[in-house]
Formats: structure tokens, sequence, C-alpha cells
């Protein structure tokens, strides 16, 4: 099979996801590592560029990491060329001229077995495919990017309030504290935690009422509807008020001392006791499980 | 200055999703259908424009079968000016080149300046329409945008990026897909509502053909029950936190 | 006494007369043409009720006479009785000067002395009045100098009255056979001789000029309550104190809500005339208690300062639509959605103004005209819409709560007596779910028929419709009634008093007519008939907190407190003073459990406190409190977790008491209580 994989770079090294993505397809056949070279390319550009030398080379098929820009790519890809595009792969396997994947479907609510035609292009979430350590970076073909459409890029607006935090409504883990943290001092340590993770940081009603976070960061009925992939809800009780704000994430990790908290009832992991005993140890393991990974 | 806002009709993001018997769709008796919510962003974001700049026009159009107008009079209610359907027998199973194929027409008929879509649909979550319909028009297009604004020579387009948003500038005619609106989707006032019962909606032939690019669904599996979750009670912490990290990472997958 | 107006002096009186009430006519007709710019509302149904409502709100003073107010209100009951029986002497005192008759009665020893003791009262209470204004201000009470010039024509009318009594006896002007009055008797022996017959005609007409410029003063000072009272009083709603207007024909309106004065109704114009700025609605308004923008007779004011303002443009140009109420510049927004609809302010104040049916109707212009309500209630709109409850929750997870409980839905059990309508709180809201389970459980051991609508019960449309979404209330009740209709529903049982409430008082709005009672007056009914037997439970302090859609909105302030006296081991305490019709609200009701609480302090965390004050005044600390309403649970329960009290007040609903204490069966619930 001959399989493109379309990198994306981080600083100076390729982004784990492309290297992961590499490591996969090289097994599958001749693989070809694509980058598009230069910075803040329009996606319509690299698509053009892509399908240029899709024609050519006839990739069976794309993969591509599932980042925003990646997405983007593929589907415009896809369109130039006239082939199925499967967005945020979980799981690939193959079943003759097809691609089989599994894919998260109705905001992740079901998880989906689905079927294209080769060739085909898909975006794969992170952490879909091992990488071993000490895996070589891939060899890379350099791609110019092609026509843009007139589109013209004029300047990058860093977030400035959020202190280089993505935004709670779109980030894809939030870390959230409630009256158990016992005061802003308690933010300290959930920093760090949502640090290590990459994390949003998220409020409970009680937590901005009383001042100890800004009112932006609340999380709930009268705040914020969020649904990130994972919650964690640290001192949070889990009222009604603060549930209808996050119970549609999809994985809930609760802390908290109270064993008949509510918050359990609705957690996919949850641990009864001290936050402030927990919160710092598993700041550590994140750290410890995200470069073992 | 013309925008034509795509829209999907899904199940409402409140509806608790079930599979169907056969395993491969989902039960569509008792849901409640309504705007998909980046959609419904794309809605806001374009009345928002229309609120400033007082000649704007605002359309909408979503291919789909006659329920879809129910989603269309929502979008009017909430103060769009036209709305139309693009419908037919198979327009149910268009994937999404048929789909960008079949508001193509509509499209190239309304001859909108700016065409908005959501950045993905809450159903299949897939994203494909936005970037297939700009490419069946032949325009450029910028995904993941909070705002734009019309400027000397033509529109300027915040697109989130890590960290900031990248500003863009297209001098002519462009597709955005919307990942947020500054306010939230307007609650519809009553008159808005009342107006939106009375409007007429043309319907247009989705005479798109069957694309080769079709998606089949295999099987479909319902959510994991929340609830039994995996609670972690006395013992040592440490060994708690390195396993719940471990979790995370190799069954949630979500670190 | 023969008044000194020979010849000259009763065309000068008459003059005089026909001035000061032609000043007051003049004026009065243009107010009442002002108010007929208003919305036409039959408010003349129930003459019966209207009749007693003049005995005893208007007569006998019964709205003034509330108990944090009892002394100044016994001032002004005797200021009003005093100008009841004074105005009828100086109708005679009139009649007398300018056609020399009497008005029947007057003459009678009762009466002379009536006027006299009055007289008395009423120079008192206004010394008492004058000094509290000057020295003592009431912290909500609007001080003007209208107030002074009132006191003081009063206080003028009172002395010239005693001094022309006391000069006429001096002056030997009491006809034989008739009685002297008796203060001017007193008074008589330190006057005499020609002094005391001048002072006689000077005091007269001092009198009676004052009379008459306190009759063309009244129209514009806030004291016209002494006038328009009558027919405020009179022309109440009859509507339940819990309902709201009915918009009719909702579907074929060109506006909504109050976009302008003409879509207040004539009596809430009226309301603003009569407004004496007493300022009791403000006092126990928990919106403005807390700090909030909200100030209920403001409210009342601002309309009314509109009208004035602008009456005579709308009377000019019928066409023309003023200022939107809303947008006017004295209110804003922010004042309108602070309010909780509690109520406090509607039950105490003395004239029968409803305040609760301005704020919404401005609301209602807000929310239907403009789609201007705040964020969080849009929503919350749009939660009720599209899943059938404000906190957005799947509809389909309505009925959880009951599964493997052998509750029944009516679907099941068709011939159910009652339908227990769970409402969204204890359907969705894990804390009172344990208080449905409650009630389940204790209809059970009761062995009442009852069912419940499981996933085809929908949102009563309550929280809509005081968010001034009527449209979405009436969708709401709608579909709520087509279900009762399917299953023959006759009696429905809520344990939300919101629930309870809608359906009880505002569903015959559109035709659906039930037995409703609340789970409280059921079990209080059941304890009684002796279907509940208890056995044992813990001894244990608990206060109980009035929900405001219980007790001020439906008057049901007995049956649970009867329930839990009926507990054994529950030593009930009130939460002195806010309690009963005092109460003070939670901060949720109005949609404002939905809605952001800013700024100030939370509502709930100001009752919390209260409490707590209460049990340190009675010397015992209570180990719960008890609601009856999850609402109020909610906010309970937030506000002692904000205080970091948990563990020493838990809150919890009067149903679980009562299931925790039921014999039999222990496989109850984990329950707070």
């Amino acid at each position: 099979m001959n399989v493109w994989v379309i990198a994306e770079r981080s600083g100076t090294s390729l982004r784990r996801v492309s290297r992961e993505l590499a490591a996969y397809a090289s097994a599958l056949g001749t693989l070809t590592v694509l980058e598009i070279t230069g910075e803040h390319v329009a996606s319509v550009a690299a698509a053009t560029a892509l399908a240029d030398r899709a024609r050519s080379d006839a990739p069976d098929l794309v993969l591509v990491g599932a980042t925003p820009s990646g997405r983007d790519i593929a589907a415009r890809l896809a369109a130039k060329l006239g082939r199925p595009y499967l967005s945020e792969c979980t799981a690939l396997e193959f079943d003759g001229q097809a691609v089989v994947a599994q894919r998260g479907m109705y905001a992740g609510k079901v998880r989906a077995r689905v079927r294209a035609a080769l060739p085909a292009i898909c975006s794969v979430r992170p952490n879909t495919f091992p990488l071993a350590e000490g895996t070589a970076e891939p060899s890379v073909t350099k791609v110019a990017p092609g026509d843009n459409g007139g589109l013209e890029f004029v300047r990058f607006e860093p977030t400035a309030s959020a202190g280089g935090r993505v935004p709670l409504t779109e980030a894809r883990v939030i870390v959230s504290g409630g009256r158990g943290l016992k005061g802003p001092e308690g933010w300290t340590m959930v920093e760090s935690l949502a640090d290590a993770l990459g994390a949003a940081l998220g409020a409970s009603r009680a937590v901005t009422d009383a001042g100890w976070r800004p009112n932006e960061e609340q999380v709930g009925q009268t705040g914020k509807t969020v649904a990130p992939d994972l919650y964690i809800a640290l001192g949070i009780s889990g009222a009604i008020q603060h549930l209808a704000g996050m119970t549609s994430s999809k994985v809930i990790v609760a802390v908290n001392k109270d064993p008949d908290a509510d918050i359990f009832k609705v957690c996919d992991y949850g641990v009864v006791g001290d936050v402030f005993e927990f919160v710092p140890a598993f700041t550590a393991a994140v750290k410890q499980a995200k470069a073992g990974s | 200055m013309k925008i034509l806002v795509c829209l999907k009709q899904v199940p409402d993001s409140t509806t608790r999703v079930k599979v169907a018997p056969d395993g491969k769709s989902v039960v569509t008796d008792g849901v409640t259908w309504s705007i998909s919510p980046y959609d419904e962003y794309a809605i806001e974001l374009a009345l928002e424009h229309k609120d400033a700049a007082g000649d704007t026009v605002v359309g909408v159009v979503t291919a789909g079968g006659a329920r879809s107008k129910d989603a269309l009079r929502q979008a009017l209610a909430m103060g769009c000016d036209e709305a139309s359907l693009v419908t037919g027998d198979a327009v149910g199973s268009l994937g999404a080149l048929g789909t960008a194929a079949a508001l193509r027409s509509a499209v190239l008929d309304l001859r909108p300046d700016l065409v908005l879509c959501g950045k993905q649909a809450s159903d299949d979550d897939q994203g494909s329409v936005g970037p297939a319909l700009a490419e069946a028009l032949g325009w450029p297009h910028v995904s993941v945008v909070t705002k734009f604004a019309a400027v000397d020579g033509g529109l300027q387009i915040w697109k989130e990026t890590e960290g900031g948003h990248e500003i863009w500038k297209a001098p002519g005619q462009v597709l955005l897909t919307v990942q947020k609106s500054e306010k939230e989707p307007r609650y519809p006032s009553l008159p808005g509502i009342m107006k939106a019962k009375k409007k007429e909606i043309p319907e247009r032939p989705a005479d798109a053909p069957q694309d080769a690019a079709t998606i089949e669904v295999l099987s479909m599996e319902p959510p994991p029950a929340r609830g039994g979750g995996k609670i972690f009670k006395d013992g040592d912490v440490r060994a708690h936190a390195t396993e719940l990290a471990t979790l995370l990472r190799d069954e949630a997958k979500v670190l | 006494m023969t008044p000194p107006t020979s010849g000259a002096g009763a065309l000068v009186l008459l003059v005089l007369a026909a001035a000061g009430f032609g000043a007051f006519l003049y004026r009065a007709g243009k107010l009442y043409r002002y108010l007929r710019l208003g919305r036409n509302e039959q408010r003349t149904g129930g003459l019966g009720r209207r009749f007693r409502d003049e005995v005893v709100i208007y007569l006998l003073q019964r709205k003034l006479l509330k108990r944090p107010y009892i002394v100044r209100g016994l001032a002004h009951a005797f200021i009003f009785w005093g100008f009841i029986v004074i105005t009828i002497g100086t109708a005679d005192l009139l009649l007398n000067g300018v056609v020399g008759r009497r008005v029947p009665g007057t003459e009678s020893a009762v009466f002379v002395w009536a006027v006299d003791v009055f007289a008395v009262l009423v120079l008192s209470s206004i010394a008492l009045a004058g000094v509290r204004r000057a020295f003592f201000k009431p912290p909500r009470m609007h001080i003007a100098l209208d107030g002074y010039v009132i006191l003081g024509l009063i206080a003028v009318l009172m002395v010239s009255l005693v001094a022309l009594e006391s000069a006429g006896v001096a002056s030997a002007l009491v006809a034989r056979g008739q009685t002297s009055p008796p203060v001017g008797a007193l008074l008589a022996p330190f006057l005499g001789g020609p002094a005391a017959v001048a002072l006689f005609a000077g005091a007269w007409w001092v009198h009676v000029v004052t009379v008459l410029a306190f009759a063309a003063y009244l129209p514009q000072s806030k004291h016209l309550h002494i006038v328009t009272t009558l027919p405020n009083v009179f022309f109440r709603s009859e509507r339940p104190r819990g309902a709201l207007r009915l918009i009719e024909q909702i579907e074929d309106q060109e506006t909504f809500g109050a976009a302008s004065l003409r879509d207040l109704s004539w009596k809430q114009h009226l309301d603003g005339y009569t407004c004496t700025e007493c300022g009791r609605c403000s006092d126990n308004c928990p919106a403005l208690a807390t700090g909030k923008a909200l100030d209920p007779q403001k409210i009342v004011l601002d309309l009314r300062d509109l009208l004035l303002r602008e009456g005579d443009q709308l009377l000019k140009d019928p066409t023309a639509a003023g200022t939107p109420p809303a947008h006017q510049l004295a209110t804003k927004p922010e004042e309108l959605w602070a309010c909780t609809t509690c109520a406090a302010c509607v039950e105490q104040c003395p004239v029968t103004i409803e305040h609760i049916d301005k704020i919404v109707d401005m609301r209602r212009y807000l929310t239907m005209q403009e789609a201007a309500a705040p964020p969080e209630a849009q929503r919350a709109m749009t939660n009720i819409e599209r899943a059938g409850n404000p906190w957005g929750e799947a509809a389909s997870t309505r009925a959880d709560w009951a599964a493997g409980r052998g509750v029944p839905t009516f679907a099941e059990k068709p011939d159910a007596e009652y339908l227990y309508f769970v409402g969204c709180a204890a359907s969705f809201d894990r804390r009172n779910q344990r208080v449905a389970k409650a009630l389940a459980r204790i209809l059970g051991a009761a062995g009442v028929s009852f069912a419940i609508l499981g996933t085809e019960e929908t949102c009563n449309g309550d929280p809509a419709r005081r968010m001034g979404n009527e449209y979405l209330w009436q969708q709401q009740a709608q579909r709520n009634i087509e279900t009762f209709a399917a299953y023959k529903v006759r009696k429905v049982i809520a344990s939300c008093p919101h629930c309870f409430n809608t359906i009880a008082n505002e569903y015959p709005q559109l035709g659906g007519r039930y037995e409703v009672v609340h789970a409280l007056q059921l079990v209080q009914d059941l304890i009684s008939e002796g279907r509940i037997a208890f056995s044992g439970g813990e001894t244990e302090t608990v206060a109980y907190h009035d929900p405001c859609y219980l007790g001020r909105h439906n008057g049901i302030y007995e049956d649970p407190r009867a329930v839990m006296d009926a507990l054994p081991g529950v030593e009930l305490m009130e939460i002195e003073p806010h309690h009963r019709e005092r109460g003070f609200c939670c901060g949720a009701g109005g949609g404002r459990m939905w809605m952001e609480e800013q700024p100030g302090q939370r509502v709930n965390h100001r009752r919390v406190e209260q409490i707590l004050a209460a049990g340190e005044a009675q010397g015992t600390q209570p180990a719960k409190v008890a609601s009856g309403c999850p609402f109020c649970l909610i906010m309970l329960e937030e506000g002692v977790g904000a205080k970091g009290i948990q563990e020493q007040l838990r809150p919890v609903d009067v149903l679980e008491l009562v299931a925790s204490r039921l014999g039999g069966d222990t496989t109850v619930e984990r329950t707070n209580a």
C-alpha cells in the first residue's frame, strides 16, 4: 500500500502525532512523509499542492494528525481528490480495498465503526498509535504550498488574558476547582496540574461568587457549558447548577473528600480523599505518564 | 453584504442519543431536533454583523428532508432574512461531497458574498462539508473562525489557533467555518418567531450526483453508562495518582 | 356653633370652596385621563370580596397593622380614622357656612366627642410622624417636602379646629341643649370676651381655608392615596396572588409585554397614584436587602413619574407609544431581572399595589419583544424548549430516579387516583431526587394510589413565565394539560411549590382545572387521618423555612408546621422575625435560579445568616433547616456550603423528615434527613 503521512512541525521537530502516524504507517507499505513548507499557510494552499502531487503519486491512504490544521487540510484535500475522508479516527484496520475506522460521533456520545473505500484520507487522534521510545524521526519530503486563492495572512494575535491557556469552551482538558480548595491559594496547585495537562482552568459558581477566581472561569448553568475530552473536578460537590455545564464531558475525574458527594455519581474516575494531598501527587504522575507514553 | 449560512439539523445536544436496534444508526423517535451548535454560532456571527451593518442580508440554507424546515424557521426567528431548503429523495443519503454539490447550486443561485458553515456538525462530527463546499465553489476557505469584519478591500478574518488568533484577509468571496461567536446564539424574539412561522421557504431540488466518497457506518456502540465510575478510596495517594494517570492515558486515551 | 359667614362671608366662602375643589377636580380629571391611557382590564368580579376588602383593608387598616410596623401603623390608623370623622365635621362646617344647614348626625354628642378625641389622637400621631421623619428617618422611606407640607396642613387643621371650638365655647356659641366639644370646653375657661369672638372667626376661617388648600394640593401629592386607596383596594386583582396575567391570543399580538404605558392596565397606573412612598415594599425586598439594583417602590414610582411626564403627549397623539417603561431613564433592566417574585412587597403593601405584575410585564417586553433577557436566562429558556427542563438535562432521563422503586407511570396504572407531578428539580437534581423518593415512600406507606407521567412530564413553564416568556409558558402548560387530559388526570400532587402554584393557579387560565395539593398538605391530611404511622426518630431542633410560593403566594403556612409538629423528636423552630408572611426568599424564584446573582450578597447566604441569628436569639441552634421546596433546598444547600457549616446545619425537605420516621421498611435511600 502506498501511504502518505502529512506531517506537522512544532518548533524544530515533528509533532508527536505525526511521528506516531509515521511509525504506524511504515508497517503498512510504502511510506512518504510530506511536510508543507512555510508558516501560516492557508489550508487551501496546502491542499492544492498536495492534490497536485497525489494525482501523480496516487497514494492509497493519506494519514493526517487530527489537529485543527490537519483536519482542515485533510477535508479540503479529500474534496479536491473526490475521495472519502474520515476525521478523528481512534483505530484503523483494512478490509480488502477499504479502510475501517473507529471514530466518535454525536459529540463523542456514540462510538462508530465506519468504512470507506480506498483511496481515502483519515485524520487520526493523537495517542492512537504507540511510539516506541527512541524511534528516529522519519525523513520528510518538503512540499511548497500551492495557490492560496487570494487569502493573505495579516498577523498573529496572541491571546492576552488567559496566560497562554486555551479558552475554556474549546479546551480538550479542563481542570476545575470548587469550594473544597478552601481559598484562592489553592489554585497554585491547580495551575501546576493544568500546566502539566495543557488544560484550561474552570471553577464552580461558589468559587467565582467568592471572588477566588474570575467570572469567566465559571462552569455551569450560569457560567459556561463545556464538553472537553477530560474534565477534572477538584473539591466540587456536584450541585445541579455545576453538573448542567459539564456532564457532556467525555471523561470526568472527580476528587472530593466526601464519599457521598453527587459528583461521584457522574464521574468515570473518582478519588475519595484530600485534594491537597492528591493533586500534587497526581501532577507528578501526569508528567511521568506523558513523558513515558 | 449578503451572507449565506449553511446549517444542518441534528438531534439537540440535550438529547440522550440511543443506538437503534439495527446497531448502525441512532433512534430518531422522540428526539428533539435543532440546529447544530456550531451552525448556530455561525448564524449568530452573521446576525452580529447584520446588527452592526444594517444593509447586511443573511440567508440560511440546508440540505435535508421536510423536517429540516423547522431548523430553517428557527434561524429565521433568530433574525435571518431568508431561507431555502435543498431537498429531494436522495438528500438523506448524500455524503460530504454530494451535500457540497447540492449546496453549491443554492449558493450559485443566491449569490452571497460570504458563506458561513459551522466547523462541524454535531451528529457525524466530520467537519467535511465546509471545505468541500468551498472546493466545489472554487473559493478559498478559512476554518475555526471566531470573528470577521469588513475592511477596505475585503474581509478580515480571525482564525483561532493555539495560543491566539491568526488574522487573515480575503479579497473576495470566501467560505468560513465557524468555531464560536462572541456572544451565545440569541434566543429569538416573539415577533421573530411569528414572522418566521409565516415566511415562505422555497425548496430547491437536490440535483447532486451520488458521490464516490460516501462513508458507510458498520456499527455504533452506545457510550459507556455514566455512574459506574472507578472509585479510588483509602490507600496510598501516590499509588492512586499513578494508576489514575496511567488509566487516563491508556484506557481513556485523554492524556 | 353659628359660622361667622353672614352676608359677604358666605359668598367669599363659596368662591374659595369653588377654587379649592375646582383645582382638585381639574388635576384629578387630568390624572383620570392619564390613567385611562392604560389597557382595559375587567376588575369588577367578586363584588362581595371587594366590599369586604374595603372594610378590612381600607376602613380597618388591616395591612398597615403588620408585625414590624405596629406603632407607626396605629399612628396612621388614628390619622386615617380621625380624617374620616373630621372630614364629616368639615363638610358640616362648609355646609353650615354656605347654606346654613347641618349634616345629619353631626349634632349628636357621640359625634362631637368623637371629633375631639380624634383631633387629639391625630395631633399626637402627627407629632410622632414629624419627629420620626426629622430625627429617626426610616431607612427606606422617601422623605420629601411633600410629607411635611401634608403633616403641617393636618396640624393646622387640628389646631384651628381646637381653637375654634374653644373660642366658640368661650363665646357661648354652643346652642342650648347641644353637647359642648369636650376639648373646647376644657380650654374655654382660658379664653374670654371679644378676643374669643375674634379667635372663633379667625380659627374658623383658617380651618376652612386650610381644608380647601388641602383639597387643591392633594392631587399634586403622594397623599392622593387618601382618595385613591379606596378604588385601589376595591379593584385589586381577583387572580390568585400566585397567578400572573394571561396574554390571550398571544400569537395575534403586535407587541408583547409593557412596550408602552398603554400596555399597562389602568389599574397599574392607579397603583402609581396610590403609592404612599412608605417604603415597606422595599423594606422587605430580598433583592434590595442584599445589594441588588431592584427597589420595588422605585419601580412603582418610576412608572407613575413616566406617566405624569409623558401623559399629555400620549393623550395628544393616540398613535404615539412613548418610552418603553423598561427603558425609561429611571428604570434599568437589571432592576427588573433582580426580582425573585417572592411577593414580600405585595404582602406588605398597605394599599394593595401589585408590584410583581408590573415587573413581569416589563420583563415580558424585554424577553419576548426585544429578546434581551440575560444570556443565562436565554439558555434556561432554550433548555426548557428543547429538553423540557431549565437545566438542559436529557428529557429521556426524567424518570430515572424512579427506576426500581415501584413507582408506576400513568401509562402503567391508568386508574391511579393522584398524579404525582415530580417537577424538573426532583427529576434531575440528585439532591432533590431524594425528596421525590421520600414522597414516593410516604405515599406507598399510606396506601395512596398515585402514578407519575414519567418521560411524558415536561417543565410546568413557571420559570419561563416569570422570566417574561409567556409564550413558552403557554406552550409548556398546553403540553402538560394535553397529557393530563389523555390520562384523565383529576387530582395532582406536587412536591414543588412552583409546580403546585402554576398548575393550581395558572393552568385554569388555559382550561386545565384540577384538584391540586402540595405534598405537605396531603401528608398533613394523611397524618390526621391516621394513615401514616411513625416509629421514633432522632430528637432534633429543626427550623422551618417558608417557601414563598407556599406561604405568601398560596397562604400555606400551617400544614408544613403541623406535619413537623406531628413528627416524633422534631422540635420546630421559627426563624424569627423572618418567618410566615415575613419569610425571606431563598433567592431562586422568578427564574433567578438560572441567572447570575450580582452585585451584592447572595440572597441564600443572607437567609442562612438569618437562620443562625434566629438560633442565637432563641438560644438553640437548629440542627436542620427544613423547607417544602426544591429550589429552597438547592439554595440552602449552597448557602450552608458557602458558609462551611454543612455539618452544623443540614438543609432538608420536610418530606425527608417524614420518610425517615416511617415505621417498617428500613431500606431507606440514604438521605440527608
